[in-house]
Order: structure tokens, then sequence, then C-alpha cells
């Protein structure tokens, strides 16, 4: 049985991004959406416009920046990349992250 | 570009690159296109997200943070009361306070160009010098850096008569003022006009030929109803018909604070020529208005080298008149005058300590908060743990301090619309009330939100930042049971701490206070002040001359003696403790003053029995007596400090002495004067004044108008007055009585400015005290509810409860000493500002410190003893299970 889509879980997709610009670089819109979907191999649904008003949320923040540039076919595109505050808050959401994935991985071992 | 085009340029780059990629795996354009769309997604919604995120993020989280915070608020109603409560107590106590400082210092006057207005005094030395009347002419009329110079005799109360309804009313003040009056404030008139230099004629003229009146505002409403016909009738002023010409604009009452004039009439054909022409009195005081372009200093300048040109001139004062000075001070405020003078140093001390109150109430509020921080620990930590950014808490947090200040500054402005009225009426102790419009005005409400915004920064920061300093691990596994963490705890300590010493402070000053109080209660004032009534005068006689003055004093004393209930009278020239005050030149035989030295003595004119019925005992020789009258020979009872100071230690009976005509202001009797008694020294002004020399002669031999009648009696005021007034208009219609008072009370209100400030001293120094309390109160109890654990093994260890309780108070202890050793370095720099106010004790007196510490420790003591009792009833099973 192929397991059914995962909808992105709330409040990850920040973090998601923040990992992506950290491991590549600078990138447009699309190449984070594209590359999300390829570490996702598949299991994610994601509507790939739910990623612009993320990243206008992480730029509010502080977390990563944004320029225009051309894209690899010669168009105007924005490019984004992470700050330093950026990667500060990315480690620290790692962290986070991992304590609640153990803290209900530890609820569920018990009510198993 | 606009950000909404950027956007569309980024979607647009977004669906081409998809597009590009699906036609790379073999669709075809038109395929890959929709292709594109599917995997976007809705490009609207995604769009309205996107403007969504752009502008309303702030108002969002704001109102989301508002929501929450008011719930949470709504959940603990017992902390939101106690924290509103302290913040309303201490906003509304500064804002009460700011808007009386505001009415007194502060507001401008409602004319034109306020800024423009000077008040020109004359100086020597740094002392008020005088400008007389007739000099105050010379100058206007010679200077050249005024573009108006007006004088003012301020108040005088009047019995004004209104023919057409047969209207008579007493004590309405009337302010006599110099024709250009109106023009130099550049006040235009609401209706009419204002007075000419016509007007302004031929002195003392009023009462034969009538003269000129303009209404103020609140007089033409509440005596004609604002009847536009008001113009051109007639109501009289003392016995003065005036023509009413114009009524002043509403809110303008005149140039001094705190006095509300029910009507103008010009100043000359008001006053006498012994007033117009002396040289060496002075009854008016003067303002004027700066030419543009020429500022105070030159202004100064030039109208003091005229100034010291026109007294040489003169020739009253022959060498030295280079030291004689003009100043000129801001008049925008208007005149300076007693009202101001008395209170503004109490008010300003009354503001410092309701801004301690203020820091007390923030500290009590911050550590309610940080006790609730504590609470909250579990909460911030979860919070945290699924990606709250401690940036997001903080300002949850900081939304609760605004939250609750903006309702403590809710609250506190109707503690202010209160409080400053009571305020008002502590200062109001004069004759006249003290009519300040105490508005909440632009200034009252940007210093209401200053101090709420101030306040609530200064209790919700260091909470905001410590309480959010959590580490969601330990909290979480804590099974969700956490504490203060150390720093959090000793900032609610530090806090405690300085509540204690801010206490003391106050505590400290009220005691000071009261003491000094004390010491001026126990004074000897060389008189009996009980079973006194004193009936404050306005005499304006008909008949001038002095033999009808003196017949007129004889008459009302006769009148008055007669009178069920009245043990004693007598009548004068001067009140008691009035703060006025008359001065003789004389020459005294046998004493020979020394080059420089011009003899002035104090004097009171008095009727027989004046001395027996206020009770000053008399030493040696006779007192005034019935057959000392108008046609006798001058006698004079003198006192003891007269005695020494001219007399040298002889014996003064039978000496003589006589009024210095040559610098008399009238011409008085140059006949001798044959001192007939002593009479023991007695405060007369003030309880500070040393007694100074004075004697006292006949008022039937050197007749004036009566200022006093002094009647001793058991009865109370208000079955005695209205006899009394009855008896005076029997005698004569030329009296009015000003005020009648218990001599008691006369007396006490020469110490208006200590008793205002010793109250709200006091007041609030027990508030400080209270709140202090609880605050240690507070964090003791939490001290206890958080070491039960840790107390139950001492007591399962073995440990008394007398070993509990030390424990707990050795804690306390510290917070009390840090309190102290802050409070008193504190309150030894800073009680020197009350220096002015204190009687008997230094600024420092150990007495007083003492017992005010004592107070604070045994007061605080007891508010930790409560937990501390508490702690001994810990269960160490109970408290070991809990673990």
């Amino acid at each position: 049985m192929s397991p059914a889509l995962s909808e992105v879980p709330y409040g990850t997709l920040d973090l998601m991004i923040l990992k992506t610009l950290n491991s590549l670089g600078a990138q447009h819109g699309y190449g984070i959406a594209r590359r999300i979907e390829q570490v996702a191999r598949g299991l994610l649904a994601l509507n790939q416009g739910t990623i612009y008003p993320a990243l206008l949320r992480l730029e509010q923040k502080g977390w990563i920046g944004s320029e225009w540039g051309t894209s690899e076919n010669n168009r105007r595109a924005k490019f984004y990349a992470i700050t330093r505050a950026g990667r500060k808050q990315l480690a620290a959401k790692e962290e986070s992250w991992a304590r609640t994935v153990a803290m209900v991985n530890l609820l569920l071992e018990d009510h198993q | 570009m606009t950000p909404e085009d950027d956007l569309k340029d980024e979607i647009q780059a977004h669906l081409d690159l998809l597009a590009e990629e699906h036609e790379r795996r073999g669709l075809s354009s038109a395929e890959a296109r929709l292709a594109a769309r599917r995997d976007f997604g809705g490009v609207e919604q995604m769009k309205e997200a996107y403007r969504d995120q752009r502008g309303f993020r702030w108002i969002d989280s704001l109102a989301r943070d508002v929501r929450y915070t008011i719930r949470l608020l709504r959940k603990a109603p017992v902390f939101t009361a106690v924290a509103v409560f302290s913040l309303a107590l201490g906003i509304g106590a500064n804002t009460a306070v700011f808007t009386l400082l505001d009415a007194l210092l502060l507001r401008t006057l409602p004319v034109h160009d306020s800024h423009e207005l000077v008040e020109v005094t004359a100086q020597k030395h740094g002392e008020f010098a005088m400008i007389s009347f007739p000099m105050y002419r010379d100058l206007r009329d010679l200077q050249d850096v005024f573009g108006g110079f007006l004088a003012t005799a301020g108040e005088t109360p009047y019995r004004v008569t209104i023919p057409d309804s047969a209207t008579e009313l007493d004590n309405i003040p009337v302010s006599l003022v110099s024709g250009n009056y109106f023009e130099v404030l550049g006040v235009p008139p609401a209706l009419g006009r204002f007075f000419t230099a016509d007007d302004d004629r031929n002195p003392h003229s009023s009462e034969a030929l009538g003269s000129v009146v303009v209404l103020s505002d609140v007089f033409w409403e509440r005596q004609f109803g604002r009847d536009p016909r008001i113009l051109e009738r007639t109501i009289s002023i003392g016995r003065s018909p005036c023509r009413v010409i114009g009524i002043a604009p509403r809110g303008f009452s005149g140039e001094v604070v705190g006095s509300s004039p029910a009507a103008w009439v010009p100043i000359v054909p008001f006053s006498s020529d012994d007033n117009l022409e002396n040289r060496r009195g002075v009854f008016t005081a003067y303002m004027a208005r700066l030419k543009p372009g020429v500022d105070r200093v030159r202004a100064q300048a030039a109208m003091t080298v005229l100034f010291q040109q026109l007294l040489r001139a003169e020739g009253r004062i022959r060498d030295h008149t280079e030291d004689f000075t003009i100043a000129l001070a801001d008049g925008a405020t208007g005149l300076d005058v007693p009202l101001r003078r008395t209170f503004a140093r109490p008010i300003r001390i009354v503001m410092a300590i309701v801004a301690v109150v203020l820091l007390i109430a923030c500290a009590n509020v911050a550590n309610l908060l940080l006790a609730r921080g504590a609470a909250r620990q579990a909460e911030f930590g979860v919070r945290l743990a699924i990606g709250c950014s401690r940036r997001q808490l903080v300002a949850q947090v900081l939304t609760e301090s605004v939250i609750l200040s903006a309702l403590g500054a809710f609250a506190g402005a109707a503690v202010a619309y209160g409080g400053s009225g009571a305020l008002l009426g502590l200062i109001s102790t004069g004759p006249a009330p003290v009519a300040l419009d105490l508005q909440f005005g632009v200034r009252v409400f940007a210093f209401l939100a200053v101090v709420a915004i101030g306040s609530a920064v200064a209790f919700g920061l260091l909470p905001a930042f410590r309480m959010t300093r959590v580490d969601p691990g330990p909290v979480l596994k804590k099974s969700l049971r956490a504490g203060l963490g150390g720093p959090a705890q000793r900032a609610s300590r530090s806090f405690v701490s300085l509540q204690i010493a801010l206490s003391l402070l106050l505590l400290i000053s009220a005691g000071l206070l009261l003491r000094s109080l004390q010491n001026l209660h126990r004074l000897d004032l060389g008189f009996r002040a009980d079973s006194m009534l004193v009936f404050d005068l306005a005499h304006t006689p008909q008949q001038r001359d002095p033999a009808s003055l003196s017949a007129v004093g004889s008459q009302v004393l006769r009148r008055i003696r007669q009178l069920p209930n009245v043990e004693s009278a007598s009548v004068s020239g001067l009140l008691l403790f009035s703060r006025s005050d008359i001065g003789a030149p004389l020459r005294i035989a046998d004493y020979t003053p020394r080059a420089d030295e011009r003899v002035t003595v104090r004097y009171n004119a008095v009727s027989p029995g004046y001395l027996e019925t206020i009770g000053m005992p008399l030493i040696d020789g006779r007192s005034i007596e019935d057959r000392d009258a108008f046609d006798a020979p001058m006698v004079a009872v003198i006192n003891e400090s007269m005695a020494r100071r001219y007399f040298y230690g002889t014996r003064p009976i039978g000496r003589t002495m006589a009024i210095d005509v040559t610098r008399a202001d009238s011409a008085p009797p140059a006949k001798a004067i044959e001192i007939i008694g002593i009479v023991r020294d007695a405060r007369y002004n003030s309880f500070r004044q040393d007694t100074r020399p004075m004697f006292y002669v006949p008022i039937a031999q050197l007749p004036r108008s009566l200022r006093s009648l002094e009647v001793r009696t058991s009865q109370p005021a208000s079955t005695i007055a209205a006899q009394v007034r009855q008896a005076l208009a029997e005698v004569t219609k030329d009296i009015m009585i000003r005020r009648v008072l218990p001599l008691t009370e006369q007396v006490d209100q020469s110490l208006a400015a200590e008793r205002l400030t010793m109250r709200l001293c006091t007041f609030f120094g027990c508030l400080a005290l209270v709140l202090a309390c609880v605050g240690l109160y507070g964090v003791m109890s939490y001290a206890v509810a958080q070491r039960t654990a840790e107390i139950g093994v001492r007591m399962a260890l073995g440990a008394n409860a007398t070993a509990v309780v030390w424990l707990v108070f050795r804690e306390t202890t510290h917070m009390i000493l840090m309190g102290v050793a802050i409070g008193l370095p504190l309150a030894l720099a800073s009680t020197r500002l009350l220096s002015g106010f204190l009687y008997g004790l230094t600024a420092t007196d150990p007495a007083t410190i003492a017992i005010a510490t004592a107070c604070l420790v045994a007061a605080a003591a007891l508010s930790a003893y409560i937990p501390a009792r508490r702690a001994t009833r810990v269960d160490p099973l109970v408290a070991l299970r809990a673990e």
C-alpha cells in the first residue's frame, strides 16, 4: 500500500526552507520548492505557492535575505539566502524539533 | 516597481521554470503550463496569504497577544485587582499632584503671546525693594523697552449693590487695575469695551462722580444670566456707582493664579491721594509686555538705568542708589503671589513623594509578575518547545504589562480626578476660596500617558526577560512543575529591598514633619488662642477724619460688648496672623540711633481691652484703658523686646517717644507718646519669626479703619457671627465681615504649607509601607511554598518550629537589612529638601530616624512572620510525597 501524501506539518515549512538555504546557498523560490520535494521523495504534498508567504515571514524575522538576480533561463528572479540570525535560529529549531519528536515518541511508546 | 508587481514577477518566473521542467519531461507547452499551475496551487489564495503576511503581521499578532492577555487577566482576578489597584494609586496620585502643579505653576495666562509678559519688581541686593505708584507712573512714561506697562492693586473685597434687583452682595472680589490693563495683557472684550486712559483719571473720584466697571464672565452669568442688556447699566462697587462697560472673555480671571475677581475697576478713581502720591509706600504690583525684538536682559538693563536716574531725581534715597535694580521675571504664568510662594515648594516635594510611591507600586507589580511567571514556567517551556520564539514570549508578557498599566491609568485618572479636588481643598486656607481651574488639559493627559507607559516599562521589562529565560527541557521533564530560577528570585528580592528603602525614606520624612509640627504647636505664642473668635473686617469709612474714625471704633466696641455670651471684646487695626504688618518711624527719647540706623518699629492700634481679650500678660505699668481717648495725652504699651532693644534695661515707664514726621507716610500727630506699660512678647504673624520689638497705641488716638474684631467667648462662631453682623450693621454700613474664625484656626493657617506636606507625606508613607509589606509577604509566601520539600526534610530530620521560623526569617532579615542600608543614606541625602519646613530638629534627627526605622522593621518582620508560621505547619510526610 503506497502511503498517502502527508500535509506539511504546521510550523515545519520554515524549518525546511532554512535548512535548504543553509545547505544549498542562495536559491530562488522554485529551486527551494524543488529541493524540498526531492528530499521528501514524493512523501509530501507541497503546494509550491505556499512557500512564498513563508519566505516573506522568514525575511520579516530577519532570518533570510533576498535580492533580485537572473535565473538559469535568463529570467528575472528573486534569490533568497540565509542570514547569520537565520543560522542561529536553524540550530535552535533543529534542537527543539528533535526534542519535540523525542517527546512525542516517548509519549507514543508509553501508550503502546 | 510596487511590491505587488514584484510578487507577480516572482510567481511568473516560478511558473515558467515549472512549465519548462514539465516540457523537458515531454509535455506539450499547453499541458506543461497547466501542470505548472497545478503544482503551484491556487495563485490568488497564495497572493492573499502573502498580502496578509506583509500587512497585518504586527496588528494580527498584537491583537492575538491582547486577546490572550485579557483572557489570562480574567482568569487571575486577584492578581489583576492587586496590580491594577497598586498602579491606580501610584499613577492617580502622581496625576492628581501634577494637575495641581500644572494649574498653580505651569499654565500660562489665557492672553495673547503670554511669553512676552514680564513681572516687574525692584530689588536691592536680591531683596525686594518697592516701586511706589508715582515711581511707576514716571517709569511708564519714560521707558522705551515695553510695549505696555500695567499696574494692579490686586483683589479687594467690596460690597456690590445691584440697584435694579435691590441685591446687596458682600465680599465680592474686585480688582483695581491701571487703565491700560486689558490692552497690555492683550485680552479682547467679550462684550462692550475695556478701560481707556480717560477712565483712569481723577484720584478718589469714584464715589462722587461714579466710574466704570468690567465684569467677569462668571459674575455676569451668575448675577445677570448673561443678559446682553447689562451694558450701560449701573451697579455700585462699595459706594461708587459704576457703569458696566464690558465683559471679560470666558476663562480670563486676571493676572494672579488662584484668584478670580468678579469685576475690574480703574485704579485711580478708586484710590486715595495718600496711596497714589505716596513715594514711600507701595500698594500695587506691575507687569509689562516686552516690545517685539527686545529681550528680557536688555529691557532689564535699560529699566535699571532709568530707575536709578529717577531715584536720584526723587531724592528720597540719598546714597547707594546704584544698589537698586529692576528685575524682570517671566510673567507668562501670571504674578508670583502668596498662594504660589507658599505652595510651590510643598507641591514640588509632594510630587517627589508620589513619584517614590509610584516606584514602590511598580516594584510591587514587577514582583507579582515575577511570581506569576514562576507559575507559568511550564507554559512558557511548552510554547518555546513547539516553536514560539523568545521574542514572541517577551512581547506577550510586555503586552500584559502595558494592559495592566493602561487599566491602572484609567483607574488612576479617576483617582486623580477626586484627588486633585481634595488637594485643592487642602491648600484653600486664605480668606477667599482658591480659584484654581483644575482642568485635565493636554499637559495633564500627556503626563498621564508618559507615567503609564513609563511604569509599564519600569515594572514589565525585567520580569519579561527574566520569566522567559526558560530552558524547555528540564521544565518539561519535571512533569510541568517548576519554580522561579535563581536570578528571578534575586530580582524579586531586590525589588522588596528597594521598596523597603523607599518606604523608609518616606517614613523618615513624615516623622520629621510630624515632630516639627508638634514642636511648633508646643510653642508659647504669648497669648491665649483658645475660646477666641477673630473677625476679619473690611472697613471703608465714609468719613475719614480722625475724630469720626475714632468715634466709630468706640461705638462698635460698646455695641459688641453688650452682646450676650461675649466675655470680652476689642477692635484693632491689624489682624493677628494675617501676613499684614504696620511699622512706624520713631524718635525715642534717650535713644541715639547709629549713623545709618532708621528706627522703625512694628505697632498695632488697639482698643481698650485688647491685651486682656487676647490674653497678653502685662508685666509692668498699666494697660490701654477707656480714659486714653481721642483728645487725651497719647500713650503706648511696648513689648519686652522693645524695652530691651531701646531702653537698655532701664525702666521705660513714663519715658516718651514720637512718630518721626519727616519719614512718615501721611501727616500723623507729632505729639509725644508716653510709655505706660510693658507687655510680654508674642508671636504676631508667624510661628517661625522671632518676636520683634512692637508697641500698642490706643486706636482712639491713632484712628484708622477697623481691620479686626476680637471676641472672647465660649460660643462657636456660628452662634456669635449673626449677632455680631447685626450689631455692626446697627452702628455703620461701612463695615463688612470678610471671615470669622476661631483664633486657633487663624493661627494654624500660617502652617498650611507645613501641614499639607506633613499630611501627604504621612499618608503616602503609610501607603508605601503597606505596599512594601504586601510585597515582602508575597515573596516570602512564595519562597516558603517553594521550599516545602526542603522544610519537610529538615523537620523529618528533627528541626523544630523555631529553627524553621528562623530559616525563613534569615532571608527576610537579609532583605530588610538591605533595604535599610539603602534607605538610610537615601533619607539622609534627601531630607535636606525638607529643612525649610522643619522646626526644632534637624533633617537628620537621630530619634526620628530611629523611630521610623523601628516602625518599618517591625511592620516588615510582622508581614514575614505569617509565611514563616505557615512553614512550621508543613507536614513532612505530605511534603516528601509531593516530591
